[in-house]
């Protein structure tokens, strides 16, 4: 009955095809690249970055807080849809899972990058120490770190407790070797007994319950890191939907970018429709307008405020830079603007302008970060301590080495584990033979 | 002396005929018997013995652990380490709702997590010997734990509902 979903999903598992270990090797270039990049700055000190003040904050803080935005949509996909009982979601939550997990360990790399003295690191860790040193929980950077390591907590938890179903159907089906005893290990003998049912039922839904106020949170705490400050154009209450809302949205074409890629070197379009692509394209439209709303009411408020500050920064943001007003504009367009095309259905049921596009979305969020960060730090309101920053290449370098770990992570993820959640298709495929 | 115990395996190839036979040995004198699946198998759980899980008490208890944890890990926290910063008093209960609100969350989601854990029984490598590897994967099934007495009217059982196949394992 379910054969032929088993059949497609783990034959995915086989021998890679050239192209994909092409990717593999471009993407373990940049790592190499980037570390060599990450051993200057750690010999040499944060002086070979462009790092300075005012600019204190830059490349790595964006990096970090555009990668805690990719991780976004996996619990979205998973929790909030699985809530709605969407069923576009069951052919993706797996994969979005998968990124969340991998996007949230390549943004955790950024804080420690940041550190001038990263072998120091511990410093950070809450523990009885003769330096006082002691999260001060008042600052939304504890918040931050605290929400982090929870949502990666319970991400972790809500994809394993996914996936122990399917790895008992590849335990099975898998022929005798290192492959099965990995399975059968993490499977943890998993027989699909209606007793692990009834509490695997429950427990999938008690974690998608909890998972989905996490998401809001997160990123909303994130925002807080910037909102809670005096500094201009961060200084605002939007910062919280707009980065929820933002997170989401590079998110979704972050997914959709990586099934696209994926799709036929794994022999799935089958099972990844275009209709499934469809889907997180009519939703970008809905998330895409939430982030437009959120720029044209940060730009409206600088003016009705009535804040010679804020108005002269929003001036300055939009028109006064060569180097970052093109950004902003760009940033629109990718952000905002693009996604609107995804209204007419040729447009986004093409995969290739669709895979373009998600693209362009993901430039066009990165940019947000950056602009937020980096122009707000270098225009504060003492107009000479104003200064511009450029990232260097050491920081560049880092950038692709975030890209190539994360991507390699993903990869080696959809050649080890069912990419599909299997269980869940069969399900639905149930309800469909009964008329439910 | 204990009566001798015999093991029924019956494996069927669509829903409707594995629901029909748990709807059966739910009427009858048969009183201890596993049904198995590759989907999640709650609909059926008004033919089973036993219904209900305590998964959500559990994730409900550790949410309720996590709150009242991480908020007096702030509050005590910032007693011992009392370093004024930014001119406020050390403690001010307002920013500690945000650990707490997360604590509430992590908590809840690890006691969830055990708790299917644990309750499922999830400790082995290995299936147990009743287990039959196509019920993972395209066929659902009914193991029947009876008396050997009682092996043939199991079978008929099983068999009159639609089965595909029906054996007796031990």
């Amino acid at each position: 009955m379910f054969r032929g979903i088993d059949d497609a999903v783990l034959g995915s598992l086989g021998w890679p095809r050239p192209g994909y270990l092409l990717v593999l090797a471009v993407c373990a270039l940049l790592v190499i690249v980037g570390a060599i990049g990450y051993a200057f700055q750690y010999f040499l000190g944060m002086g070979v970055s462009g790092l300075s003040i005012p600019v204190g904050w830059g490349t790595y803080i964006t990096n970090f807080v555009f990668w805690v935005g990719i991780a976004h949509s996996g619990t979205l996909i998973s929790a909030i849809l699985y809530l709605f009982r969407t069923k576009w979601r069951n052919r993706i939550n797996r994969s979005a899972e998968a990124m969340t997990i991998f996007a949230i360990m390549t943004a955790g790399l950024f804080p420690i990058i940041h550190l001038g003295r990263p072998w120091v690191f511990f410093w950070l860790l809450p523990y009885p120490n003769y330096r006082h040193l002691w999260p001060n929980f008042k600052s939304p950077l504890a918040w931050d770190v605290i929400a982090i390591s929870t949502y990666f907590t319970v991400s972790l938890m809500f994809f394993y407790l996914g996936l122990i179903p399917d790895l008992a159907v590849a335990r099975d089906r898998t022929k005798p070797g290192w492959r099965q005893k990995l399975y059968s290990i993490l499977a943890l003998g998993w027989t699909g007994r209606y007793e692990q049912w009834r509490h695997y039922a429950r427990g999938y839904l008690a974690l998608a319950a909890l998972a989905t106020p996490l998401v809001i949170s997160v990123h909303s705490v994130v925002s807080w890191d910037f909102a809670m400050s005096l500094v201009r154009g961060w200084h605002t209450t939007i910062f919280a939907p707009y980065f929820v809302a933002g997170a989401i949205h590079s998110g979704l074409a972050m997914v959709i970018v990586l099934l696209i890629l994926l799709r036929r070197p794994l022999g799935l379009e089958r099972l990844l429709r275009v209709y499934e692509f469809e889907q997180m394209a009519l939703l970008m439209i809905f998330t895409g307008s939430v982030v437009g709303y959120s720029y044209a009411v940060e730009a409206f408020l600088s003016w009705y405020s009535g804040d010679v500050f804020e108005q002269q920064f929003a001036a300055f943001r939009a028109f006064g830079s060569w180097a970052y007003s093109p950004l902003y504009w760009a940033l629109i367009v990718f952000n905002v603007l693009l996604p609107m095309t995804f209204f007419v259905k040729s447009l986004r049921t093409d995969l290739r302008y669709l895979f373009v596009a998600a693209i362009l979305v993901n430039v066009g969020m990165w940019l947000e970060r950056f602009v937020i960060i980096v122009v707000s730090l270098g225009h504060d309101y003492l107009p000479s301590s104003w200064a511009a920053y450029a990232p260097r290449p050491v920081e560049l370098l880092i950038t692709g080495l975030s890209f190539g770990f994360f991507l390699i992570l993903f990869l080696s993820f959809v050649k080890l584990f069912p990419s599909i959640a299997m269980g869940e298709l069969k399900e639905q495929m149930l309800q469909q033979q009964e008329g439910k | 002396m204990m009566a001798e115990t015999a093991l029924i395996r019956a494996r069927f190839e669509d829903f409707g005929s594995f629901e029909h036979a748990l709807h059966a040995l739910s009427h009858s004198s048969f009183t201890d018997y596993e049904a198995y699946g590759p989907v999640n198998l709650a609909e059926i759980e008004y033919l089973m013995p036993r219904k209900g899980s305590a998964v959500r008490g559990c994730a409900t208890m550790g949410a309720v652990v996590g709150l009242v944890t991480l908020f007096l890990v702030s509050v005590l926290s910032s007693r011992i380490y009392d370093l004024v910063v930014g001119g406020k008093p050390p403690v001010t209960a307002l920013p500690f709702i945000i650990p707490a609100y997360e604590g509430t969350i992590l908590m809840g989601a690890i006691a969830a997590f055990v708790a299917v854990i644990a309750l499922s029984r999830l400790e082995g490598r290995n299936p147990p010997p009743a287990y039959d590897r196509r019920f993972g994967q395209d066929s659902f099934g009914i193991t029947v734990n009876c008396n050997a007495a009682e092996v043939d009217q199991a079978i008929e059982l099983l068999e009159r509902a639609g089965a595909a196949e029906v054996e007796k394992v031990e």
